[in-house]
């Protein structure tokens, strides 16, 4: 193993209204399982899966989120040093399309990227399986939903079902491929480490007060 | 929560955040740096001196958790290492004894935890046994904030790992039986560790914050795939509800319900109500009842609905009665309560009015008892009443089905004034959006017992801030709209009348604020019943007393408006409009009818306007409108032609009388009337037309400004122009040639200047036009 690169942890986070499907398109990419059963998530937790991209080893993080805001209430840590942020709709519910800016502010904000401007995002439309339920024709929300995107920089759009597994392995696919693109532009994720690196310094925490239990 | 009371205020805690995790940072870089050249050993040294700064004290649960966010990252990296070793099978089971030699018990546990994991993925060990290790050794932990963060790691890392099987496949992966255990025992620990502390008030924030990660080991069971609704009714539930009702804490026990309900599916809700239920009624005084019942009415509505269960609606309502009348529970949330039951009833029986009425009935009877009265739309009770109501609103829509719950009204009268115009205007609402008819009179009647405030000014006197209000504004013009939505059912002319007639009289009563915004929607309405009978003629017995009696109904509506109003302008011009309608329908009284429409509209010109430019449009719109009617008698024409001639003449600007005398003069020669034999003739009175014209030329000399006196007697020429090639004898070749020659002098006496060049080209045009017939004679 020696000489060989670690191999690549790609950190993902699945936001959107309450609702939309985020458990599920995680549930489907990670265990291609899907339950038509509606159970909220409670603050956030991750699912991995080992990928290839291009001959290379990848573990994906997937990060799964409370989409009610009063499921979480330690606050949201765990936007930070994400590589890739999926933004998730219900194309049958025009509020959740609605929201996807608000979701996006928030995020930039709170993961503060070094470059918000190109951070990867990526749009996902989920429960086309529903076609006739949609909130708006289906023409009319690609459409919408595209000029979204292209208004934030030409985010990729993707159209899923995590019921029926329809484009959920292309668009995680996507989504690695993006955040590893970023990772790999990245020349050093601690560069202020350089110059102080001091092994004995180890003791410095026990003056912090902690007791042992 | 956290015992200790050295917490730092949030600009410390920021520091001291940072400079905890300058330490991971740093540490965790050691980590991967040993274990890219494999040494192991040296590796764990870092990793655990990393986790030794998760046992701080001075952090609140908000920046714990950052800590502890960026901490169990690092973690990954070392078990995606170890992951990859164990694949190889390099990686030594002795691990997970070496790691408990760690110093302090946190770091030890977290890396417990880490290896225990590896070792579970790739099956070398027997993971019932690990899990039960794990899940007991935790209990080392009992400092709160630092035991809670480090089950949720636990709870976090084993997912995917638990036994998810029905039944044993391999002795040592045990089933999903094992997993509801590990869940429930961690649940148990770490909702003693979440529990109430001494210091109750200060760390109630804390604890809210915290509740997540108790909440998590639920999220967890509910994502068991062979949790099956049997094992949750029998294992799941009761000993969740145990946890809940013996730890006898009002936040625990809030949140606790709360997340039961949303973590586990509907169907496990529906087949576990009763048990549910019953245990809410053992929860302790200060829980908020209203957020735990309504949240699982809310959940569980749509499958009900779908299953039509009669049991479930009584369920919940016999829950709801017995907590309401065992607790001390705040008025407005007692209200609440009823809206999540009537929710449910009109998901569930909206076509059973029944259902929905016990509801609102028992509302009544509680509130009655409170003797609840006079509520404001921004009380917190009246703006829970005003939901509970528009709740049914939005459910039936149409008032006739709202006046079936006989407690609507008496429910309603509990509201002051402005609220309850406010329900009112949205019934009206709601109705205009669907277009819900008012088909019939017991409908009309509804709607009158309902709106009262909105509609009588009897039963309500207003105040002057009520009348001014935009409020009120807008919600009599929702009442005007709402007129519209009387229509008898089956096209029937004579039906209408009769509803029509009776919203006359419904808004006669609404005294002088209302009934500008409501005559003349009625108005309307009546026209537009004129042109219905007109359609049904032949249908229709006393046809022509009908008609007759449509547009008495009309003019009586414009008298009232023009009473009480107090304003000139739209009388005037709804009696213009109506004269139009009539004399489209050929009716035996129609010319008389048209007649005293169009007199009543001379009489406010001529009594009323004062101001000489609003007088001299409305002679404009008057003669226009005359000459489009056909049935009025030679006579009346020229009655009414001669009376506008006359105001005309005595306007009080020579400039208007001329302008004024000018369009008048048509009504002399092209409007048409019915001869006693009824054939349409033209008036074609030359002699009227010259006198008027003669009249008009006489006023215009009079001018005495030079600029305008050209431009006036440039109009004459025109109008003279325009009889005389339509072949009025009484206006000569001679009497044009003659204006002509007076514009020229006229004007020759202008000197030069923009206006008078404009005078030369309007002078001009006019002589083309005359061009060919008599401008030989003229360009002398």
């Amino acid at each position: 193993m020696s000489g060989t690169r670690r191999k690549a942890l790609l950190k993902v986070i699945i936001l959107g209204d309450s609702g939309v499907g985020k458990t599920s398109l995680m549930n489907q990419y990670v265990n291609r399982r899907f339950s038509n059963q509606y159970k909220a998530t409670i603050g956030a937790d991750f699912l991995t899966k080992d990928v290839m991209i291009d001959d290379r080893l990848v573990t994906m993080q997937i990060w799964d989120t409370a989409g009610q805001e009063r499921f979480q209430s330690l606050g949201v840590a765990f936007y930070r040093g994400a590589d890739c942020c999926v933004l998730a709709f219900d194309v049958t519910n025009a509020v959740s399309f609605k929201s996807l800016d608000s979701w996006r502010d928030e995020f930039l904000i709170q993961a503060s990227p070094r470059d918000p401007e190109h951070f990867p995002f990526v749009l996902l439309g989920n429960k086309i399986d529903m076609e006739a339920n949609r909130a708006v024709s289906a023409k009319r929300h690609v459409t919408m939903a595209q000029s979204w995107c292209a208004a934030k920089g030409g985010m990729p759009y993707y159209e899923v079902s995590a019921k029926e597994a329809v484009n959920v392995e292309a668009a995680f696919q996507a989504i690695a491929r993006d955040a590893l693109a970023r990772e790999s532009a990245d020349t050093s994720d601690f560069p202020e480490l350089e110059n102080n690196i001091n092994l004995n310094e180890n003791n410095r925490s026990s003056s912090s007060g902690g007791c042992n239990c | 929560m956290t015992t200790d009371n050295n917490l730092l205020g949030s600009g410390d805690q920021e520091a001291q955040l940072e400079e905890a995790l300058k330490v991971v940072r740093r540490e965790a870089f050691e980590m991967k740096r040993w274990l890219d050249r494999e040494r192991l050993i040296d590796a764990l040294k870092h990793a655990q001196t990393m986790l030794g700064e998760l046992k701080t004290n001075t952090l609140s649960p908000k920046f714990y958790y950052r800590l502890y966010i960026d901490s169990t990252n690092e973690l990954q990296h070392l078990e995606s290492f170890l992951t990859d070793l164990a694949q190889r099978g390099n990686c030594p089971l002795e691990l997970y004894e070496n790691v408990q030699y760690a110093q302090s018990i946190v770091p030890r546990l977290y890396l417990m935890i880490t290896i225990g994991v590896v070792h579970m993925k790739a099956g070398m060990v027997n993971k019932t046994e690990i899990l039960h290790d794990l899940v007991e050794m935790c209990r080392g932990v009992q400092h709160p904030l630092r035991g809670l963060f480090l089950r949720n790691y636990l709870v976090s890392t084993t997912r995917n790992l638990l036994p998810d099987d029905a039944q044993i496949k391999k002795m040592e992966d045990g089933s999903v039986t094992d997993a509801i255990h590990f869940f429930l025992t961690n649940f148990g620990e770490m909702n003693k560790l979440w529990g109430p502390s001494k210091e109750k008030e200060k760390r109630e924030r804390e604890r809210m914050e915290l509740r997540i990660l108790v909440g998590t080991n639920m999220v967890r069971l509910s994502q068991l795939e062979n949790l099956k609704v049997d094992t949750y009714l029998t294992r799941v539930l009761p000993g969740v509800l145990e946890q809940v009702v013996s730890c006898h804490d009002p936040i625990s026990q809030e949140y606790l319900m709360e997340c039961v309900i949303q973590v586990f599916p509907d169907e496990f809700h529906l087949a576990s109500l009763r048990e549910f239920l019953s245990a809410c009624k053992e929860l302790h005084e200060e829980v908020n009842m209203k957020n735990v019942l309504s949240c699982v009415m809310e959940r569980v509505q749509t499958l009900a609905a779908a299953h039509k269960e009669t049991q479930l609606f009584s369920l919940f309502a016999e829950t709801a009665h017995s907590l309401i009348s065992t607790r001390n529970m705040p008025t407005e949330d007692i209200i609440s309560l009823h809206i999540s039951l009537s929710t449910l009833a009109f998901k569930c029986y909206l076509e059973q009015v029944e259902y929905a009425s016990t509801v609102y009935d028992s509302l009544l009877r509680i509130l009655n008892e409170k003797g609840i009265a006079e509520q404001s739309s921004i009380s917190p009770i009246g703006r829970e009443l005003i939901k509970v109501l528009d709740n049914a609103t939005q459910a039936y829509g149409h008032v006739g089905k709202i006046v079936q719950l006989k407690s609507f009204e008496p429910l309603m009268n509990l509201l002051d004034v402005r609220a309850r115009c406010r329900v009112s205007a949205s019934i009206l609402e709601c109705m205009i959006e669907r277009e819900l008819f008012i088909q019939n009179e017991e409908e009309l009647n509804g709607l009158e017992v309902i709106m009262a405030p909105l509609i009588d000014d009897d039963s309500v006197k207003l105040t002057k801030d009520d009348i001014e209000g935009e409020d009120f504004q807008d919600e009599q013009n929702t009442l005007g709209k709402a007129i519209h939505l009387v229509r008898f059912d089956g096209d029937d002319p004579d039906g209408q009348f009769l509803l029509l007639s009776l919203v006359r009289k419904l808004v006669g009563r609404g005294g002088i604020h209302r009934i500008p915004f409501t005559l003349p929607s009625l108005l309307f309405a009546l026209f537009k019943l004129a042109t219905l009978y007109k359609e049904k003629k032949c249908d229709v017995e006393n046809w022509d007393m009908k008609m007759r009696k449509v547009m008495i109904l009309a003019m009586n509506c414009i008298k009232k408006l023009h009473e009480i109003g107090g304003k000139s302008d739209i009388p005037l011009r709804l009696y213009i409009e109506a004269a139009l309608v009539t004399d489209t329908i050929p009716f035996e009284d129609s010319p008389s009818i048209v007649y005293e429409f169009l007199s009543k509209s001379l009489s406010i010109v001529e009594e009323e306007l004062s101001d000489s430019r609003s007088r001299l449009s409305s002679l404009f719109t008057l003669t226009c409108a005359i000459e489009k009617t056909r049935s009025l008698s030679h006579d009346d024409v020229l009655k009414l032609a001669n009376h506008i001639a006359l105001i005309s003449s005595n306007l009080f600007k020579k400039a208007d009388q001329v302008r004024a005398l000018c369009s008048c003069a048509s009504l002399f020669w092209s409007t048409r009337y019915r001869d006693e034999d009824g054939e349409e003739k033209e008036m074609r009175d030359g002699e009227k037309v010259h006198s008027v014209l003669t009249r008009a030329l006489k006023m215009g000399a009079q001018c005495m400004e030079p600029i305008v006196q050209v431009e006036l007697l440039i109009d004459i020429l025109t109008v003279m122009y325009s009889f005389y090639s339509d072949g009025c004898n009484q206006i000569t070749e001679d009497s044009i040639v003659e204006v002509v020659g007076r514009v020229r002098d006229s004007k020759a006496q202008l000197e030069k200047s923009v206006e008078s060049e404009r005078m030369d080209g309007l002078l001009n045009r006019s002589l083309e036009v005359m061009e060919g017939n008599i401008v030989s004679r003229m360009r002398m």
